[in-house]
């Protein structure tokens, strides 16, 4: 299953462990892969600092990404991300607690495929992680790998 | 003098005159005429005067034939026989035959007998001894040349005597002469009056050599010859006299006859010119008259009517007034020439009006005004306002001067001169503004117009100057205070930059770092009551649900409150927006969160507003959104959202049946986190009401609420500004 593997960009840990509770909760079991910032997101994805050398065949399913992150934030995470060609077509969705206009659109713009804002209940927030697992790794037909 | 007297006048003098020379001529020639025909008349009777005279003589001679030439004489010249004497020289004889004298003269010469008689007194007088010389041989008397008797008259100192003398001889007329038979008869009164009685004429005579003589006899006698046989001479106007000269035998002058006759003919002649000028004046009269009479209808009467209606308008100083034009007369000609007169009058008296009117305009107006000459580019015109902006007390001085004199100080290219001169080669009226520097050392701004013209038939250009000198500093202020403001508002703007940025800094920490704590809360909260719930009792479960009923209350107020500055923020769209539309959506979604609930909806139709429709769309949510959550306890709830004109405004409503409030609390209603209920009865965060005046207020409208505590809610709203503030 290391295949299907979910990263994980997220820099509070709480969300991080609530995260990884909803998917455990909604029976998705799937690998999750942190990033605790948007560089380590970026090293990860292009195999550089702690993870130089790693097999950049390997490439998430379905990377979460949050926007406000300290160094380098969501955007340019994203932004960088669509700049690389092994890179450019991987499903990311905005997982945020912003709800601002702006984000959402800039979101878009830099070629998010999906804007998710956590909802505060928790109940809530497994709900929306649920449907994105069961989007994502059910319904969603994947990238063909080459 | 009037027309008419003149006219009057003239026609007397002419008159005058023409009967002056007529009767000079009339008096010349017919009187003349006249006289002669007198003179001629006077002629013919003096001739009767003379044949009858001559008859006188001519009787006596006959007489003298009868006696002379008679046997008996004969033979008594022969013997001398006194039968002759008796028988013949009786009384009888001489009364018969009106005889004074009859005397026999034998062959010798030698009287035989002579008898005189008296014939007033009937008796025989002695023969006049003054004949003797007459009786000598060489007398006429006595010479009987052919046996041809002689008569005439004979002057006598007894008086004038007609004579005759015949030579005897015998009945047969046959001679020898035996002597001679002289008769006499005197031509005293009484024979003049018998002549003057058989002729019918007036007589008279004097002797020739008679001394007392009257002038008239006199002048005849000196005017009388051999051819003029006859004189004439008017004694008194009556009378006239007509003189001959008769001779006595020895052919001297004897006697002046004259015949006096009545001047009918002249008087005649005086009648008929006294007629005709009496007539001649009658004509005249009656002609002046008519010619008066013409003159008065045709002409007089027309000046007068003329003269009149002008008085008229000199008196009333009308010159619109016209004169009434009659007939096709030369009048009719002149009142229509006085007309185009009074018109033209008229005309230039308006024009008067009107360019004194301008006059008052030019020298009063505020404004400078030049009219600068084309040619010479001098002032040749200016007003007291031109002067004082020059600084000059009095227009004279303007008048000549060079334009180029009033100069900018600054700019050679907009003096007024420049200014002049180029409307007069481009013709297209500009105004320039520009700076004067005054004689008095001031400097003012003037706006300058400048037009072509004409002044006194020369082309110029009109210059009107206006002293923008306040206005140029006021705009100077303006600028100033402008560049102020600006630096001002940019410094605020900056500020406002700052905080605003410092507000998105802060929503945005709000809605990412405030909810993130929430959210680990209410996770970790349920994590522990389902990870440990078998450890926690039933108060430590309650207290973790509220924990995160807490939190989950915070978190709707961090959504709330980003929304109210989300409002505040956002970029205003205006679009023409269906609220009765909008309104309808609203309730739908309402009703599908909550298909339980039975709500009596009434919502107007056709209402529609300009504003931003998201906007307009939180309001709608928020009112109705209120008015359904506040009526969820009623038993028949109902909401009404309508609109209605008032003070001209355009005024919403949202009224609802639900749980009303209390108006004294009504001032806190539409301040933020402000609630009126207990959040236990009704649910919200108190933040709606604020967003909703927000909204509006952007829109440049307004809220407000009435309510009564069980008895429902009514929120009135308008969105556009009120017209009338």
């Amino acid at each position: 299953m290391k295949e299907k593997a979910i990263l994980l960009v997220e820099d509070n840990p709480d969300d991080i462990a609530l995260t990884i509770r909803a998917f455990r909760k909604s029976n998705i079991m799937n690998d999750i892969v942190q990033a605790h910032d948007g560089s380590e997101a970026l090293d990860y994805l292009f195999g550089r600092g702690q993870y130089t050398g790693r097999d950049l065949d390997v490439m998430p399913t379905l990377i979460l990404l949050d926007l406000k992150m300290p160094k380098v934030d969501g955007l340019e995470v994203l932004k960088q991300l669509r700049a690389n060609e092994r890179t450019r077509l991987l499903p990311v969705v905005i997982l945020t607690t912003s709800k601002e206009d702006q984000d959402i659109i800039d979101g878009y713009a830099l070629g998010a495929n999906s804007y998710v804002r956590k909802p505060v209940d928790f109940n809530q927030f497994v709900e929306a992680v649920r449907q994105l697992g069961l989007y994502w790794f059910v319904l969603n037909e994947p990238l063909p790998r080459n | 003098m009037t027309l008419r007297w003149k006219t009057i006048l003239v026609i007397g003098v002419t008159f005058a005159a023409l009967l002056g020379i007529l009767f000079a001529v009339w008096q010349t020639i017919l009187i003349r005429r006249f006289d002669e025909l007198e003179r001629q008349k006077t002629s013919l009777n003096t001739e009767r005067a003379l044949n009858a005279v001559q008859q006188d003589i001519d009787s006596v001679s006959t007489a003298a034939a009868d006696w002379g030439i008679w046997d008996d004489t004969y033979f008594f010249a022969q013997d001398g026989n006194q039968g002759y004497i008796d028988a013949n020289f009786q009384d009888s004889s001489f009364t018969s035959l009106q005889l004074n004298l009859i005397v026999v003269i034998d062959s010798s010469g030698q009287v035989l007998h002579g008898e005189a008689f008296d014939l007033q007194g009937e008796v025989e007088v002695t023969v006049p001894t003054s004949l003797d010389e007459h009786l000598l041989a060489e007398s006429p008397l006595m010479q009987h040349p052919d046996e041809e008797s002689v008569s005439g008259i004979l002057t006598l100192p007894e008086g004038p005597m007609l004579i005759a003398s015949q030579p005897i001889l015998d009945s047969q007329g046959e001679g020898p002469v035996q002597g001679t038979l002289i008769m006499g008869r005197y031509l005293d009164s009484t024979e003049v009056q018998r002549l003057a009685e058989l002729t019918n004429l007036s007589l008279a005579y004097y002797q020739s050599n008679d001394t007392s003589l009257p002038v008239d006899f006199q002048a005849a006698q000196s005017s009388l010859t051999a051819e003029a046989t006859v004189f004439t001479r008017p004694l008194t106007k009556d009378v006239i006299g007509g003189y001959s000269l008769l001779n006595d035998v020895y052919g001297n002058p004897a006697l002046i006859l004259r015949v006096d006759l009545p001047r009918d003919i002249h008087q005649q002649g005086q009648q008929t010119v006294l007629y005709l000028v009496i007539s001649l004046v009658a004509v005249g009269v009656v002609f002046a008259a008519v010619i008066l009479l013409l003159l008065e209808k045709a002409v007089l009467s027309g000046f007068f009517r003329l003269g009149v209606g002008l008085r008229k308008i000199r008196e009333m100083g009308d010159v619109s007034q016209r004169l009434p034009v009659t007939g096709k007369d030369e009048l009719s000609h002149l009142a229509t020439d006085i007309n185009g007169m009074l018109a033209s009058l008229q005309k230039s008296e308006g024009e008067l009006i009107e360019s004194e009117k301008y006059q008052h305009l030019f020298e009063n107006t505020r404004d400078g005004i030049l009219v600068v000459d084309a040619q010479t580019l001098k002032v040749a015109l200016a007003n007291q306002a031109a002067a004082g902006m020059f600084g000059l007390s009095d227009v004279k001085d303007m008048v000549g001067m060079d334009a180029a004199e009033y100069a900018s100080q600054d700019d050679k290219d907009s003096t007024l001169k420049a200014i002049a001169q180029e409307i007069i080669e481009k013709d297209s009226p500009q105004t320039h503004e520009l700076r004067l520097a005054a004689r008095d050392g001031r400097e003012i701004w003037v706006s300058a117009h400048a037009a072509r013209t004409q002044y006194q038939r020369r082309p110029a250009a009109l210059l009107s100057l206006r002293d923008i000198t306040e206005r140029k500093q006021a705009e100077q202020e303006v600028r100033r205070l402008n560049a102020d403001l600006e630096q001002r508002i940019r410094e605020r703007t900056a500020q406002l930059q700052a905080s605003n940025q410092e507000l998105e800094s802060f929503t945005y920490s709000v809605s990412h770092d405030l909810r993130a704590p929430l959210r680990s809360i209410t996770g970790f909260s349920q994590a522990l009551m389902e990870d440990y719930a078998d450890k926690l009792d039933a108060q430590g479960k309650d207290y973790l649900n509220r924990v995160r009923a807490a939190c989950l209350r915070l978190a709707q107020l961090t959504d709330d409150l980003l929304n109210l500055s989300r409002v505040s923020r956002s970029e205003m769209r205006h679009d023409t927006v269906n609220l009765s539309e909008m309104a309808q959506a609203v309730f739908a979604e309402l009703k599908e969160r909550q298909p339980e609930r039975q709500v009596d909806l009434v919502v107007a139709g056709g209402m529609a507003a300009r504003g931003d429709a998201h906007l307009l769309r939180i309001v709608l949510d928020n009112l109705l959104g209120n008015a359904w959550k506040f009526t969820q306890k009623c038993p028949q709830p109902r909401i009404e959202f309508g609109v209605a004109q008032q003070n001209g405004e355009t005024e919403y409503f949202v009224r609802d049946n639900g749980a009303g409030f209390d108006m004294a609390y009504v001032d806190k209603l539409f301040l933020p986190f402000q609630r009126l209920h207990a959040i236990t009865e009704f649910e919200g965060t108190g933040i709606g009401l604020a967003t909703v005046q927000r909204i509006l207020r952007r829109h440049g409208g307004r809220a407000w609420a009435e309510a009564a505590v069980g008895k429902g809610a009514t929120f009135h709203f308008t969105i556009e500004p009120n017209s009338h503030n």
